[in-house]
């Protein structure tokens, strides 16, 4: 048995199996867990002597990485990730699962051999699955694309924390820079890296040492911040992926694997809204958010009352963070743009807009500071520890936990879809208070067919699905009329000054111009109400499995 | 499993020596790599024969008498098709492709035997449907010279992705009597000719 495999059998045994065992993921010994936190050097430097097992001795070392993909990123494209570093004379060549096969938040795939010189050489790897998967290269197609040149200082320690168990851990303190093409950027982060023992202990040392001294959240990786830098790519949002479950799932298992892939799609934003050019970012972590609200209210009862309003209050106060953001690219996007397309002599939307793109600008600045706040990294560690550590089984529902995952699935569906039924009778006569309240159970109704696709198969769920979606698509147009309307009031109240004429023209100009399309719009959803009536549903009527 | 077809039923436009460079390519990246032979003749297979146990194993396939299930195992077949094929043979051998690699030379009587070849081939439903990516490649030629832009005329109005030319060395004809393909040796003029193939790996890699 090599040193990689005791490691792996160490750390299945000492941490919870990964919640999600579906997802294609590279052998087990090479998958790495690991935890990166970011500020500026001086903390760091100043954790590092005081907080990070003080006592244990330092190893520092120069590291020198270059990163290489073909001119088409087919690499990058597949998610993969090559780099050849350099440790004094000595070449080492990386290659890394930057994304999809990596199965949560913190485990990559990682394969290294030593190399010749600086040049890579896959196949040296010499692993067929790997290289199948990375695809033929032909020598000389592989170019470097950015160096990162840091200064690595680490040391291993071991954490023994009561209740948690014990990790083996080496932590590195990386500071130095990426370079390409005369564009730097630093690098200053603490990366802790699990070698044996416990996820949870690694997740609590790491809150530990924020709880010492705040630091930030940091989920790109080296590799994602020198692509960025080199590409001029700005961070894009990221869309939601189905959990992947089998019909002979546990309850447990759904909770862990739906909960599991919430917070993915959540932290998988995190970078996109601090980068804040691209406007999906907010919106799709509001989203990840509110799938995991939804997710919560799905699982209530296996759940221990405490934790539950715990996590239901942390996602709600940060989607109420995000919120600004959200509702004013709605608003500039959809309802103001298109008003100013039409009537481009009217100067005062320019100045509404004007006001509207401060509105933004401020709450933009709120929702970054929440996510560098200390409360939001702490609220990711434990979440990570309590979802590793299956904090649910506090509750003792342990029977509830073992039962079959597609009878509540079953259960939950039906019960979504007969409340909502029952809010959009007597569809054409409803109140705008009424359709927000039909609306809204729509949307949970959708998150709780989304979790659940892969246990009926794609086959069965798309017409209903389909369906669901479009009806909730035009409900959505509906509300963010209702949501601009309130907002605008706001801002409209505050301009006490010499534009205050100028907005409140402008205000009636937007609102009565959508109030008149809504108008054209409700017969539409009308028909969606009905198409969305008739869809033939797709799970068990009644309970007819023993 | 990924699968290369090779075909064009005019005789020598080079689908030999594409199919066997090809599938030494895989082999050397360490792909478990299959190189099936449609033709009576066993032009691939007889290769295969030459290449010395040294080298990146390939596994020949005798399709001769009709289409087989490739062993388990296999992560990248290469599909050598024989000359004057029919119609309903090509389409069965399309069915099994992933990607499939049209060899054209710039001569007056390969491009009138291709043109009418192509007429029924983008008539094939997953062709037509755009289900299946197939590229031309001009074979034996040189880059700017007036065969090869009579060939580009040629190749305006199909639907084929270009994947660039081959250009006519005598090194692949050496190797080729080795049992070797110019992805088995590491010399600089062999390392020369193994660009010329980037396009064709970027179809296959990417497309296929």
């Amino acid at each position: 048995m090599t040193l990689q495999d005791t490691q792996a059998q160490e750390r299945r045994g000492g941490g919870p199996e990964n919640a999600d065992g579906n997802a294609p993921a590279p052998t087990e010994n090479s998958i790495e867990i690991e935890l990166k936190l970011a500020g500026p050097s001086d903390v760091l430097e100043s954790l590092w002597g005081s907080t990070i097992a003080p006592k244990t001795k330092t190893v520092g070392r120069r590291l020198i990485s270059t990163y290489y993909d073909t001119s088409d990123f087919r690499l990058r494209r597949r998610g993969f990730t090559l780099r050849v570093r350099q440790d004094e004379n000595d070449f080492v060549q990386t290659v890394k699962v930057e994304n999809g096969a990596a199965q949560s938040v913190m485990q990559r795939g990682e394969w290294s051999t030593p190399t010749d010189g600086p040049a890579p050489d896959l196949t040296k790897l010499g692993d067929a699955e790997l290289l199948d998967k990375i695809g033929l290269i032909v020598a000389g197609e592989l170019q470097p694309i950015f160096t990162t040149d840091v200064t690595r200082q680490t040391k291993k320690y071991r954490v023994n924390r009561r209740g948690v168990g014990r990790a083996h851990v080496e932590a590195a303190l990386d500071t130095g820079e990426i370079r390409c093409e005369g564009k730097r950027e630093a690098i200053s982060e603490i990366e802790l890296e699990l070698l044996t023992g416990s996820i949870v202990a690694l997740q609590k040392e790491a809150a530990r040492i924020h709880h010492a001294s705040p630091l930030q959240f940091q989920p790109l990786s080296k590799a994602e911040r020198g692509f960025a830098l080199a590409l001029g790519d700005h961070l894009k949002g990221q869309k939601s992926k189905l959990p992947n479950l089998t019909p002979e799932a546990s309850v447990e298992k759904g909770l862990a694997s739906v909960l599991n892939n919430c917070m993915g799609h959540w932290l998988a934003n995190h970078a996109a809204v601090l980068d804040g050019r691209d406007t999906e970012g907010v919106h799709q972590m509001r989203v990840a958010l509110r799938r995991m609200r939804s997710a919560l209210t799905i699982f209530k009862s296996i759940l221990p009352v405490e934790d539950y309003e715990w996590l239901q209050s942390e996602a709600k106060s940060l989607i109420g963070n995000l919120g600004g953001v959200r509702d004013w690219d709605v608003f500039v996007d959809e309802l103001l743009q298109p008003v100013i397309e039409a009537r481009p002599e009217d100067a005062n939307l320019i100045i509404l807009r004007d006001a509207v793109d401060e509105e933004r600008r401020l709450a933009q600045e709120r929702a970054r500071s929440a996510l560098r706040s200390p409360a939001y990294l702490r609220f990711v560690l434990e979440l990570g520890a309590w979802l590793e550590g299956r904090g649910w089984r506090r509750a003792g529902t342990q029977t509830s936990l073992d039962r079959r995952l597609v009878d509540l699935a079953d259960e939950v569906l039906r019960k979504r879809h007969k409340q909502a039924v029952k809010l959009g009778r007597n569809f054409d006569a409803l109140p705008d208070e009424a359709l927000h309240r039909l609306r809204i159970s729509l949307k949970k109704l959708r998150y709780a067919t989304e979790f659940f696709v892969s246990l009926y198969g794609k086959g069965r769920t798309d017409t209903y699905l389909i369906a669901l979606r479009q009806l909730q698509d035009d409900l959505g147009h509906l509300n963010d009329v209702a949501v601009a309307e309130t907002r605008l009031r706001d801002v409209c109240g505050r301009h006490a000054d010499s534009n205050a004429g100028a907005l409140q023209a402008a205000f009636g100009t937007v609102i009565g111009w959508h109030s008149h399309t809504l108008a054209q719009v409700r017969p539409r959803i009308a028909q969606d109400w009905l198409e969305f009536t008739r869809t033939k549903t797709f799970w068990e009527q009644k309970d007819v499995r023993v | 499993m990924k699968s290369v077809l090779i075909v064009n039923p005019k005789g020598g436009c080079g689908k030999t020596t594409i199919a066997t460079n090809l599938a030494a390519a895989f082999a050397n990246w360490g792909l478990s790599t299959a190189l099936a032979d449609t033709d009576r003749q066993h032009s691939s297979l007889d290769w295969l024969v030459g290449r010395p146990d040294t080298a990146a194993p390939i596994r020949g396939l005798d399709w001769s008498k009709g289409i087989k299930k490739p062993p388990k195992g296999i992560t990248r077949l290469v599909i050598d098709s024989s000359a004057s094929l029919r119609m309903n043979e090509v389409r069965e051998l399309v069915r099994t492709a992933d990607a499939v690699i049209i060899p054209v030379l710039p001569s007056v009587f390969d491009l009138r035997a291709t043109t009418a070849f192509l007429k029924n081939f983008t008539d094939l439903k997953p062709i037509r449907k755009h289900k299946k990516p197939f590229a031309l490649v001009r074979n034996r030629s040189r880059f700017g010279s007036r065969a090869v832009k009579r060939l580009d005329g040629f190749m305006v109005g199909t639907d084929a992705v270009d994947i660039g030319w081959l250009t006519d060395r005598s090194l692949y004809n050496e190797v080729a009597w080795m049992g070797l393909g110019v992805f088995d040796l590491r010399t600089k003029p062999a390392l020369a000719i193994q660009q010329d193939w980037i396009p064709i790996v970027r179809f296959i890699e990417n497309e296929g």
